[in-house]
């Protein structure tokens, strides 16, 4: 699973840590994220959807699969 | 924009807190463990404090290790449950070994072995599930 979420944080001059405190999670677990070692929980990629006040299919991206319309889009 | 200095994370301070209790626990427990067994070799009531002592610190560490993991975001709790497969899977087949090789009096473990095993296994596995999300 590819991942925007590098791109959304610089977006917001955020750092992996201040985006971990925000999710109440590890910093290491956004570099396993940011980096495609781990894929987060639905609970997580919906927390970090909201967040950033996109769509999960804007903050991750499934390998192989083909682009679908956002609810932004529709 | 808010910096990490800014924001309080109340898990990780829950979680330092109770890794402080656990040492501690732990350490006392042990201290006590070793007081009951060499410094009163002779009278066996004297005895009963200390391991009364070390029982009450080990149950104070086992609540605050199940405090940790409470505390643990997903991928901690992912890299916890790898880590005890590999040293459970890990001392079964040792001892599994020690079992067969024990009638020829080649390999021996005795059942506090079996623990230090575990937990020396159990650490080996936290480093190298960790490093393999780094």
């Amino acid at each position: 699973m590819k991942t925007r979420l590098r791109v959304l944080r610089a977006e917001m001059e955020w750092t992996q840590a201040d985006l971990a405190d925000r999710l109440s999670v590890s910093r290491q677990t956004i570099n396993a994220i940011e980096t495609g070692k781990y894929d987060p929980s639905l609970p997580l990629a919906i927390r970090m959807a909201r967040l950033f006040g996109k769509a999960v299919e804007e903050v991750f991206l499934l390998d192989g699969a083909p682009p679908t319309n956002t609810p932004s889009e529709r | 924009m808010f910096r990490s200095s800014e924001l309080s994370n109340p898990n990780r301070t829950r979680r330092n807190v109770l890794l402080l209790f656990y040492a501690a626990a732990l350490t006392c427990g042990i201290s006590a463990g070793i007081a009951s067994v060499r410094l009163t070799p002779g009278s066996d009531r004297l005895g009963l404090v200390p391991l009364g002592i070390a029982t009450m610190a080990g149950l104070v560490a086992i609540t605050a290790l199940i405090g940790v993991f409470r505390t643990a975001d997903e991928l901690q709790r992912r890299i916890n449950h790898q880590a005890l497969a590999f040293a459970h899977i890990g001392t079964l087949i040792l001892c599994f070994l020690a079992g067969i090789f024990q009638p020829e009096d080649h390999l021996c473990i005795s059942g506090l072995g079996i623990c230090v095993l575990l937990v020396a296994l159990w650490s080996l596995g936290l480093i190298l599930f960790s490093r393999r999300y780094q």
